[in-house]
């Protein structure tokens, strides 16, 4: 059976709508910026190529793997199938916005005494999607955090000590509850 | 190294961690310094990289597994603002082929441009690049390329490859079979004239995606002025590289530079030199500007080399006590569309390791090599010794459920015995030292194995099927004998201690491990000492990271440096003290008298006086700078026991892993915590390919798996947690005792798991002979057993 269903040079679908750009006003870790770019700018490329945060990666642009996870207006997305238009008005926080003062935010200091990194490429998005989820779930069981982290990957860690370090980084967040702002 | 300590079983109870055997770093749990950089998004990943004046790079590549390109038209492309330039074959004239093997008797070369001539032969190969401004342009631009194909019969199934009359991949062949080999040890047939059973099965080791969460990448600079390539690039082999790169672009080795920035994942797939690479290159020098190109997922899954591929076929020669008497293995490994030397390292693996940890003294092994209209193979997390650990453990399986013996029954009676070591295989290796028998019982020990059999039987007579599979491993680590791996210590005059290393990370952690070695030779605090890599400018030479050798060869070199700098600075010490040399101790940031600890001298003031002529000792060079290239008396093989327990819905078809204990001997342990990610991981990825992961074509060579939607990898909800526990049994192979492992898991997984689920469906008395364990495909054993109940 022959198809002719595979077309690599359809990456980057919306195609022929480059002469036209848009306004992007958007806050991203507290600092505002106001860009002009393509309608079919993607997010992830808008936070990272455009804004120089380059801690958001790019693992499968399907949304499968969650590596381009951050947080848009108090939920996590998946930068990687939004549009930077939709992210106009907004608020966005990414993973270089999470240490506040040259400390470690509990989640990062958790994935670091926990070895819950190897190559470190999927972390940051598992850091985020943490974040957001420990903001619905302060007291997760494991069962629980394993769900909630199910729609991102990681090929090196087995997720053993991911999990681990969530349960450990809830703990402490609780911990340290009253004096935590969500930010 | 001491060798009558043969095994030591570390920690007394279960979840009790090994204690660290001397005081100092090595042993010890200590946290990753890389991490703080990347828990903060501070990663400097290939696509992170930016250099000024850079173009992106976008392929064209060939949507049929097999056609004859009548025509490319670029015409168009360069009418699209923003559009740098294009490449097509005809304009690379001057540049060399890709890698392939060597021809002799057995290994048969094909010819591959970096962008195909007249023939594609994998849906995916690249046959034009379009630079642009940007990488939204650049793709744009490469649908403007007009390719005109006329298609040719694909051949896709290996063994439909070997039939005489397929299709043929490659014209200027006979055949598709592009390396054949036989070796026979001991007397085969004599073996099976006196079998009581003869097992035999057919046993697929499908092929897997690498599917790193990073792509591949590359990003190439020429600097016109100083004749200079620079080159950041995802691989495991940066002086590999540059090597080839140089001479596939007729450059000096001398006017190319490889830099592997920091990697998100590689398992064997970033080791051989891709078409990219070299059109890439190529591209920044003949466009005098800087060129990057980054995979995308889609690519990545299609047309990185794929690993595994293999068709088995296992005769076992059985005495009625369950001796293995002889056994008869072909192996056709599906090396895809060009015999690279990647895809001939995986079968030739297999072959020397299919006899696992048992003493077998006669084999037949045949193995054929045959080409397809995929992807080319290449190495994969384990690289043929998977397949190997696969082909034995599945057949000892078969075995006791044919004689109606325990798993550990039939393994324990055909175990190599400890006393029989260092033993030679039917493989051709020499294994180095191993206690099977002890590592087995601390296994059976530490998942409680006659309690989960106890289990088993209750849950079976409430009807449900429980399975308890069985997997001991054995592999080829520390490569090896032929392939030194290096390192250089330098001691700043400050009393720094910098480390360079050949090998480096992907994500197993560098780093630390080595800043423990080295900090504990030379008795100073690990914040002292830094680790660097990754650059062909570091270090004179070095070979590739991967099969689990980093621990034995890049630690050992980085080891041997260390002495090295400790005898000098044991010189100029002793000048400095005015003590004899040979009694000094580097402890704790000093450097003291043995004899008179009270004469003692800072570490860095020792360090300081090495830039000093008129300090040093008459004749000694200034400078603290020493190199290793340590290459090894021969291979270490670490080894393993794998229980997993499983349940099967047997209306679903549905797999659970329920439990999952492991017992390793690697060896010494230099980084607990790091040597247990490294078991997690391997653990998981063995499982991904026992449930989960296949890539996939349709009949005429289409790819069916292109993304993370089709081609799943495991997630948080595939494995539960992992019981782990190990024996120690040092290497006598190595300075460090170390043996690696990297690929341990892997290894293990797939075969205890399978075994697991073949257990649990002994009622139906199946033969579960391919992978991944999907649903459909238990309930299709379920169904056709002929057993099925209702």
């Amino acid at each position: 059976m022959q198809s002719d269903n595979f077309n690599f040079e359809c990456e980057y679908w919306v195609r022929g709508s480059m002469s036209s750009t848009r306004t992007v006003r958007v806050r991203v870790n507290g600092v505002e910026y106001t860009k002009e770019v393509e309608p079919r700018l993607l997010l992830v490329d808008f936070i990272r190529d455009h804004l120089g945060l380059t801690g958001t990666h790019i693992g499968c642009d399907t949304s499968n793997c969650g590596a381009c996870t951050v947080i848009m207006n108090g939920r996590s997305v998946k930068s990687c199938t939004k549009f930077a238009v939709e992210a106009d008005g907004g608020e966005i926080l990414t993973i270089e916005g999470l240490a506040s003062d040259g400390n470690l935010h509990p989640i990062q200091k958790a994935f670091w005494e926990n070895h819950a990194l190897q190559c470190g490429y999927c972390t940051p998005g598992f850091i985020m999607q943490a974040y957001w989820f420990l903001k619905q779930n302060p007291a997760p069981t494991e069962e629980e955090i394993r769900a909630g982290l199910s729609g991102n990957l990681c090929r090196c860690t087995g997720y053993q000590n991911i999990i681990k370090a969530v349960k450990a980084a809830s703990e402490e967040l609780r911990a340290k509850a009253p004096t935590i702002n969500g930010g | 190294m001491d060798m009558s300590a043969t095994s030591v079983v570390v920690g007394e109870r279960r979840g009790v961690k090994p204690k660290p055997e001397k005081e100092g770093f090595v042993g010890k749990p200590l946290k990753r310094v890389e991490d703080l950089k990347l828990v903060r998004g501070l990663g400097g990943f290939i696509g992170d990289l930016k250099v000024e004046g850079m173009v992106y790079a976008a392929f064209v590549r060939s949507p049929h597994a097999h056609a004859r390109i009548v025509g490319v038209d670029s015409s168009d492309v360069l009418r699209l603002d923003g559009v740098i330039g294009v490449l097509t074959a005809k304009d690379l004239g001057g540049v060399g082929n890709l890698p392939t093997v060597d021809e002799d008797a057995e290994k048969k070369p094909t010819p591959r441009r970096p962008l195909a001539v007249d023939v594609t032969r994998y849906v995916g190969e690249a046959v034009a690049v379009v630079l642009a401004k940007d990488r939204y342009t650049a793709e744009d631009a490469a649908e403007l390329v007009r390719v005109d194909y006329e298609p040719l019969e694909a051949v896709v199934d290996v063994e439909e490859a070997l039939k005489p009359g397929s299709p043929l991949v490659h014209d200027h062949l006979k055949s598709n079979v592009c390396y054949h080999s036989v070796n026979t040890v001991g007397d085969v047939e004599d073996a099976f004239a006196k079998a009581d059973h003869v097992v035999s099965l057919r046993l697929v080791n499908q092929r897997l995606a690498p599917a790193p969460l990073e792509t591949r990448g590359i990003l190439a600079s020429y600097d016109r002025g100083n004749g200079e390539l620079k080159v950041w690039a995802t691989t495991q082999d940066p002086h590999g590289l540059r090597d080839t790169l140089a001479s596939i672009l007729g450059l000096p080795q001398s006017g190319v530079r490889v830099i592997a920035p920091d990697m998100g994942g590689a398992f064997g797939s970033k080791i051989s030199v891709y078409p990219e690479d070299v059109v890439v290159s190529y591209a920044a020098i003949r466009f005098n500007r800087p060129v990057k190109w980054v995979e995308t997922r889609r690519e990545n899954i299609v047309t990185t080399t794929h690993g595994r591929g293999q068709v088995q076929y296992v005769e076992a020669a059985v005495r009625a006590d369950g001796r293995i008497l002889g056994l008869r293995v072909k192996i056709i490994s599906d090396s895809g569309a060009y015999n690279t030397p990647g895809a001939l390292d995986n079968p030739t693996l297999t072959a020397q390791m299919f006899t696992g940890e048992y003493d077998i003294k006669a084999a037949r092994v045949e193995v054929y090599s045959v080409l397809t209209n995929k992807v080319p193979q290449d190495a994969y997390r384990g690289a043929g010794r998977p397949e190997a650990a696969y082909l034995i453990e599945r057949t000892m399986n078969v075995i006791a459920r044919k004689l109606g013996m325990d798993p550990i029954d039939i393994r324990r009676i055909n175990y190599i015995p400890r006393e029989a070591f260092p033993y030679t295989t039917p493989g051709g290796l020499t294994y180095d030292l191993a206690d099977y028998e002890a590592n087995l019982e601390r296994a059976l020990e530490f998942s409680a194995y006659t309690r989960l059999r106890r289990e088993q039987g209750e849950a079976r007579r409430q009807g449900r099927l429980m399975g308890i599979g069985v997997a001991t491993w054995t592999e080829i680590c520390g490569f090896g004998p032929g392939l030194p791996q290096t390192a250089a210590v330098t001691v700043t005059p400050a009393g720094e201690v910098m480390v360079s290393i050949g090998g480096h990370p992907h994500g197993q952690g560098h780093h630390t491990p080595i800043a423990q070695i080295v900090a504990d030779e030379l008795g100073v605090d690990i914040g002292r000492v830094s680790v660097r890599h990754g650059d062909t400018a570091l270090l004179p030479w070095s070979s590739l990271t991967a099969g689990s050798r980093s621990a034995a060869l890049t630690g050992s070199a980085a080891l041997l440096s260390a002495r090295k700098i400790k005898r000098k600075m044991s010189l100029i010490a002793s000048k400095l003290l005015d003590s004899d040399s040979s009694e000094l101790v580097f402890s704790d940031g000093f450097v003291y008298s043995k004899s008179n600890p009270s004469r003692k001298v800072r570490f860095e003031e020792v360090a300081d006086a090495a830039y000093k002529p008129w300090k040093l000792p008459e004749g000694l060079e200034p400078t603290l700078y020493e190199y290793t290239a340590y290459t090894p008396p021969d291979y270490v093989f670490p080894y393993g026991t794998h229980i997993a327990v499983v349940e099967v819905d047997r209306d679903t078809g549905e797999v659970e892993v329920l439990k999952y204990f492991a017992v390793d001997d690697i060896g010494r342990v230099i980084n607990p915590m790091l040597v247990e990610g490294q078991v997690h991981g391997g653990i998981m990825q063995g499982a991904g390919q026992a449930l989960i992961e296949e890539v996939a074509y349709d009949g005429g060579g289409q790819p069916l798996t292109q993304s993370f939607a089709e081609y799943l990898i495991p997630s948080t909800q595939t494995l539960p947690n992992i019981e782990w526990t190990r024996t120690e049994t040092p290497t006598p192979r190595n300075p460090l005792g170390v043996k690696g492992v990297g690929e341990a898991g892997t290894i293990a997984a797939t075969p205890t798991i399978v075994n697991a689920v073949e257990d649990a469906l002994s009622e139906y008395n199946v033969v579960v002979d391919r992978m991944p364990l999907r649903a459909d495909y238990i309930l299709s054993l379920i169904n056709n057993s002929g057993k099925r109940q209702n």
